[in-house]
């Protein structure tokens, strides 16, 4: 796990060799942030796409390093890049994809109505590392925008306060308000109503 | 009987542990050594920093309006025939005739 840096003492000091020419002591900042870059990136973006989006950051970062500004912390400087990284990928990717899916499989629904009506609390860790879990959280998530998308990832599944989510994201607080709860009442709908026999 | 904010609750748990197992991922350590190889060839590929460096954006930006300016004044010294006649023109002034300050200094 990484460590905190505190004030953004120690990440000070590697910044400014770099800045300095000594490029690799950016391999000191890598080596300090990555893992918990790396779970950012985990879970905002697809596998298959994880190691391009990360690359992706710390060059970002690398570029970018003039602009932090020394009394802030590095690592939530670095988290605002990881983020706004990711959403970029997800804008990208919405603009160039193929129409998603209209409607969640059979075999889908029937395992989540399983889930939602059975499962007991000492299954439960179980049951959300199970395929179909990841499948139909894909699903769901694709069904939103790439704004949505983000908002409801850091506000509803990670439980981030809507204050941090506006700073990641550089929105207001109240766009990700609104944002948040369309985009979790229409995943409700989506999951929970629509497709189901009445 | 489960209740719509039971399921609804319970909805949210399972997409949240979806999401976190995500962190579960494996990756391999390949992407460090590309990611500083793609930073020393970035370095190294960028200019050192000078003095001419900084202005060569403005110089060119001013070098493009520059060229503009001096195609439209050259094209009204080329168009427009100038008053020779001095008198006419400060008696024109002295007169106020816009109008005809005007005709004298485009025709």
């Amino acid at each position: 796990m990484a460590m905190p840096d505190g004030a953004g003492t120690e990440a000070r000091d590697i910044v400014k060799r770099v800045l300095e020419g000594e490029v690799n002591a950016f391999a000191l900042l890598m080596e300090r942030y990555q893992d918990y870059v790396l779970a950012i990136v985990k879970r905002h973006a697809p596998p298959n796409q994880v190691e391009e989006l990360i690359q992706e950051v710390f060059i970002k970062a690398f570029q970018s390093l003039g602009g932090w500004r020394q009394a802030g912390r590095f690592r939530a400087w670095l988290s605002v890049i990881a983020v706004r990284t990711c959403y970029d990928y997800w804008r990208k990717h919405y603009r160039t994809r193929e129409v998603p899916m209209s409607a969640l499989s059979e075999a889908h629904r029937g395992w989540l109505d399983r889930v939602l009506a059975d499962a007991s609390e000492t299954t439960w860790r179980d049951i959300t590392r199970r395929r179909e879990a990841r499948e139909i959280l894909d699903w769901a998530l694709d069904q939103l925008s790439a704004a949505d998308r983000m908002v409801l990832e850091l506000v509803y599944l990670e439980g981030q306060p809507v204050k941090e989510a506006a700073r990641l994201l550089g929105w207001t607080v109240a766009n990700v308000k609104v944002r948040a709860f369309r985009a979790r009442r229409k995943i409700n709908k989506l999951l929970l109503q629509s497709g189901r026999p009445s | 009987m489960k209740t719509t904010s039971d399921r609804s609750e319970k909805l949210r748990d399972l997409l949240r542990g979806a999401h976190h197992a995500r962190e579960n991922l494996v990756v391999d350590d390949q992407w460090t050594r590309q990611t500083l190889r793609r930073i020393r060839h970035l370095a190294a590929s960028e200019r050192p920093f000078s003095t001419a460096g900084l202005w060569e954006p403005f110089f060119w930006r001013w070098f493009a309006a520059g060229g503009v300016a001096t195609a439209v004044m050259a094209w009204l010294l080329l168009n427009f025939q100038f008053i020779s006649d001095a008198d006419l023109w400060s008696f024109l002034i002295y007169e106020n005739e816009i109008t005809n300050m005007m005709q004298a200094f485009l025709y």
